[in-house]
């Protein structure tokens, strides 16, 4: 019984195909006539989880390619980022009990910011020359959000700036010294599971500690961002989008109208848009505009890394093979703690805008992180577009299933989960080297 | 090519990512000999070694061993038709001490199946055999004396030895040898050689062998296969090729 | 040939049951269960990871499957106990081979990352089911019949009951020693350690990973089992990752491939568990027990891995009366050691 792999997937999609077509004949028109007016929505709902699941599941790539595991730690690392933002942003305020805190904390940041700093001067350590300044940076932040009320920019830079730390000390903390060890795949992987579940403990820890000594709940909250509501209509063949939230605050509303007439804005009649416009082909959020944003600055950014400056070059050279890497004068350490620092500030940020969509807790991360690593595999673990691609592909899957779910029964949404994990194990069995295709066998 | 070669491999083509790392390469061992293949660094001599052992699958060609087909078949039922090899750095169970790394490599152990190995008395009487002959074996070999030693506390030398015995367990009809006699000193790399020439006269062991160090390597093999950037350039016997000027070049120019 | 270490801290772990006893009797029976519940679901990660080299992150998924097929074999059919362990395991055993046949022929990463998520689809599977039906959703299945039920007496029957349950945790070991100390465990440990190598000589790795892989989620069922006839109730939610990390933990402070040190890391960890409960009615720390538990859970593997990754209870060569033959003929036969050159050679 020996198949090629290609007969095999051949034979696979085939199934797939048959079954899909089977599925679609026994839910029968009632099904698809909900779901079939809703495909703007699940294409433009696929955009922004995409973003979400891009932003973790590439710092796994990245880290995998330079440390050769798969790193369970890296959803709470996002959680962390998540909570040091939304700490900032909902606390950092002069007076108050848990308030003041925020003053002694950012304090704390930058003395020993300024203590690791001058502490790198003297040592030269390539670790403390990241931590020292990224620690009063953050404890600057802090100070600074206490003194003028905190924006979304500040939370951002310091859930990026968290997270990175976290990253980077796992590195320099566990890991590294493992492999220095010889550690297997096996034991590095099972240590990324103990550094992730003292993060996530020591969180949860955290959150017991302010509702036992500050009275305030931190798990299950709303991040307190107010997003702006956008629908849009295609009005006699002209695309319009207006920002509905503001229909509670004024008469008018500001919109663009996008036609064969060119671009145009205008403003509408708020209650008009409520009583007299059709239902919304689309509706999205701030969070759609500032996600795709980030998706797109961080490729424009990692391909500028790559492909025109000395640090990326050095970063493949030390993927490839790191031992030739250091034979060639390239600092690998540095290079693979750049990679820790930048998978955790992406994961930061992935954290961020997951609390910010749905909730603040601490298994956060560790809900993401599943997800995730369905994208990286199905992305060929280690490849860049193909982590890229698996992430909107998952994401549809997950939208498209959704919707078909929604409209058989509300209720069975809640095997919403099952979506992602499915197209996973499909993956394993059709083609389990994923969508890069990386060589698989040992040699 | 006619039935009195054990091994042969036709046409065989293998690249990695658009680079070509054997190509069209046609060889044979004759039954009962030791054949070397040489060749400088990165010339494809592994990488053949590993399409013959079933860890690579040749884009195209095929190979032959015994009169079957093993083209691509995974190395688990090449080794049971007969063919073993070795490794360049030697591949040590780290977590086992040497005697269990020899004693594993045993074929037919039954009490190695999920349902026998419970009843003792079923495998018991087998795994006696198997522990006298690993004995012999190593004491052959001459690495008896560190048996209880954990496998990854032995010397690079010692493994190749004990990578050897492993090999010898199953009464191969033919061996793999990649570079057997690599850091290893003059001395014993001579002894290992009088014993794999021991091995070709008493057992009839055929033997297609890796080896850098020409010198050694040329005092006992009958025939040579010389490959130079995934082809094979020249071969015949050790004096044959060690006049023939293509191969002289091809050695200084390395050097 | 009896584990000296092993033995002395065995002794140490019965002590403390045994004070355990001394003060109060149901609530030393409750972690008679839990010790042998826990020691089979560790030795049997102890096949597949200590043997085998399988990483197993999804064992909780496993323990839910066996637990849920007795469950409601039991509650909806009304079969009896002794079918529904049975059945429990088998269903595990499919599971496992439904998610080994695709998986165990990937590199170890990719193994850990899908049977996480496998052990998590499982979980989340369950908490989806209709509360109206005799799987219960998030509300938990009831309804399993008692087994037992001939004795009348409650205190008995939990006697009986964990009695049982330490008799298959004997059976598990006894199983597990068999396997590990045969040429069985050599070949898994020769996959372990390099599975090319393995597979140069000639052994069928794929087949013995794949059947690693199912028989130790046969006994992650009968686990799951077991507590399902011990709680007569199953809740989704108690199937979290937390549990394989436990068991994980176990294994890794007792000592891979060594059953007898797995079973003492065991005993380890839930005595920790159970000391950090009492603890609490007593000590009042500025953090919450549970949580502070967990944390340490974490920092216990790391620590381990760095600074003793062979675990307590060392890993032993593989018993078979091999060993003997070597013993008798080994004097005897060296002798080129005397002829002065020696097998010594310079790197």
């Amino acid at each position: 019984m020996h198949l090629s792999s290609r007969a095999k997937l051949l034979i696979g999609l085939a199934i797939v195909v048959v079954l899909a077509a089977y599925v679609y004949q026994a839910l029968g028109p009632s099904v698809w006539s909900k779901v079939t007016p809703q495909i703007p929505q699940i294409f433009i709902d696929t955009l922004l989880l995409g973003n979400l699941y891009f932003l973790i599941a590439v710092g796994i790539t990245m880290t995998f390619t330079v440390a050769k595991f798969a790193n369970f730690a890296h959803g709470d690392v996002a959680t962390v980022g998540a909570y040091a933002a939304y700490l900032l942003y909902n606390f950092a305020v002069l007076s108050g009990a848990p308030n003041g805190f925020a003053v002694q904390v950012g304090l704390v940041g930058v003395v020993s910011g300024i203590i690791l700093t001058l502490a790198y001067l003297k040592t030269k350590n390539s670790t403390l020359m990241v931590l020292g300044p990224a620690l009063l940076v953050m404890g600057a932040v802090v100070l600074f959000a206490c003194y003028t009320g905190a924006n979304l920019w500040e939370a951002t830079i310091e859930a990026m700036l968290a997270s990175a730390v976290v990253s980077l000390l796992s590195h320099v903390l566990v890991y590294k010294p493992l492999s220095n060890r010889g550690a297997s795949l096996v034991q590095l992987m099972v240590a990324s599971i103990g550094v992730a579940l003292f993060i996530r403990y020591a969180l949860y820890e955290m959150t017991w500690y302010s509702r036992q000594y500050f009275k305030q709940e931190i798990t299950y909250q709303n991040f307190g961002v107010q997003l702006s509501n956008f629908q849009a209509w295609i009005i006699n063949g002209t695309l319009v989008i207006a920002n509905t939230t503001a229909s509670f605050a004024s008469e008018y509303i500001p919109a663009i109208k996008i036609g064969a007439g060119g671009i145009a804005f205008t403003k509408l009649n708020a209650l008009d848009v409520m009583f007299k416009f059709p239902q919304p082909v689309l509706s999205f959020t701030d969070l759609y505009i500032w996600s795709t944003l980030t998706v797109l600055a961080v490729i424009i950014g990692m391909t500028l890394l790559f492909k025109k400056t000395k640090i990326g070059k050095a970063w493949r050279a030390v993927a490839n093979n790191p031992v030739l890497a250091a034979a060639c004068g390239i600092d690998v350490d540095s290079v693979v703690n750049l990679a820790w620092l930048v998978a955790g500030a992406l994961a930061g940020i992935g954290g961020l805008f997951w609390a910010i969509q749905t909730q603040i807790y601490p298994e956060l991360g560790w809900m993401i992180l599943l997800n995730a690593f369905a994208v990286a595999v199905l992305g060929g673990l280690g490849s860049f577009w193909g982590t890229f691609a698996a992430s909107y592909i998952l994401a549809f899957a997950e939208q498209f299933g959704v919707s078909v779910l929604a409209a058989i029964n509300p209720q069975y949404t809640g095997y919403r989960f099952m979506i992602p994990f499915s197209v996973f194990l499909l993956v394993l069995y059709l083609k389990p080297e994923g969508l890069a295709g990386i060589k698989t066998r040992k040699a | 090519m006619s039935e009195d070669y054990i091994l042969k491999v036709e046409h065989v083509r293998k690249t990695f990512g658009g680079i070509v790392a054997l190509d069209d390469v046609v060889m044979g061992v004759r039954r009962g000999t030791m054949t070397a293949l040489i060749g400088p660094n990165g010339s494809g001599k592994t990488t053949l070694f590993n399409v013959i052992a079933g860890v690579y699958k040749p884009d195209r060609g095929k190979v032959y061993f015994d009169g079957h087909d093993i083209t691509g078949m995974p190395p688990e039922k090449i080794y049971h038709l007969g063919l073993v090899r070795t490794f360049q750095i030697p591949r040590m169970f780290k977590g086992m001490t040497v005697y269990e790394n020899v004693l594993t490599a045993a074929r037919n152990n039954p009490g190695e199946s999920y349902a026998k190995s419970l009843i003792r008395s079923i495998w018991k009487r087998a795994e006696l055999g198997i522990a006298n002959k690993a004995v012999d074996t190593m004491k052959l070999l001459k690495i008896l004396h560190i048996a209880k030693n954990l496998s990854s506390a032995i010397s690079g030398g010692q493994m190749k030895l004990v990578e050897l015995a492993r090999g010898l367990m199953s009464d191969p009809k033919m061996l793999l040898l990649d570079e057997p006699a690599a850091g290893v000193n003059p001395t014993l790399a001579h002894e290992i050689f009088k014993f794999l020439r021991h091995l070709r006269d008493e057992r009839g062991m055929s033997m297609l062998i890796i080896e850098h160090r020409l010198d050694i390597l040329f005092d006992y093999v009958d025939y040579v296969y010389v490959m130079h950037r995934g082809r094979i350039v020249a071969e015949g016997t050790p004096e044959e090729v060690s006049e023939n000027p293509v191969v002289v070049e091809i050695y200084l120019g390395e050097a | 040939m009896v584990d000296k270490t092993g033995l002395i801290l065995g002794i140490i772990v019965a002590g403390i049951i045994a004070a355990f006893a001394a003060v109060n009797v149901s609530y030393t029976l409750d972690l008679i269960f839990f010790l042998a519940f826990y020691a089979i679901a560790a030795l049997s990660l102890n096949l597949e990871y200590g043997y085998a080299g399988l990483s197993n992150f999804g064992k909780v998924g496993f323990i839910a499957v066996g637990a849920y097929t007795a469950g409601v074999l039991s509650a909806a059919y009304g079969v009896p106990f002794p079918l529904c362990l049975i059945a429990a395991a088998i269903a595990a055993a499919a599971v496992g081979a439904f998610i080994a046949i695709p998986t165990v022929k990937l590199r170890e990463d990719y193994l850990g990352m899908s049977t996480i998520i496998i052990g998590e689809m499982i979980r989340i599977l369950l908490r989806n089911t209709p509360t109206n039906s005799v799987w219960g959703g998030v509300f938990g299945l009831r309804g399993i019949k008692p087994p037992f039920d001939f004795i009348t007496n409650t205190f008995e029957r939990t006697i009986a009951y964990v009695g049982l349950s330490v008799v298959l945790f004997f059976f598990t070991y006894i199983l597990l020693e068999r396997w590990g100390n045969s040429p069985l465990g050599r070949v898994l440990k020769s996959i372990r350690d390099d599975e090319l190598a393995s597979k140069s000589i000639g052994k069928f790795t794929y087949r013995y990973k794949l059947l690693a892989l199912t028989l130790g989620s046969a006994l992650a069922g009968l686990a799951g089992a077991l507590y399902a006839f011990y709680f007569l109730y199953l809740n989704p939610d108690t199937f979290l990752p937390l549990v394989t990390f436990l068991i994980w933990v176990m294994v890794i402070i007792g000592g891979m491939a060594n059953n007898a040190g797995v079973v003492l890391g065991t005993a380890i960890v839930i005595l920790i568990n159970r000391l950090t409960q009492i603890a609490k009615d007593y000590i009042h720390l500025p953090l919450e027990p549970n949580y502070f538990q967990a944390m340490l859970v974490g920092l216990l593997i790391i620590l381990f891995l760095m600074f003793r990754p062979q675990g307590l209870v060392p890993e032993k060569p593989v018993r078979t009366p091999a060993w003997r033959v070597l013993e008798e003929r080994a004097p005897k036969e060296i002798d080129y050691l005397k002829e002065g050159e020696g097998g010594e050679e310079n790197e």
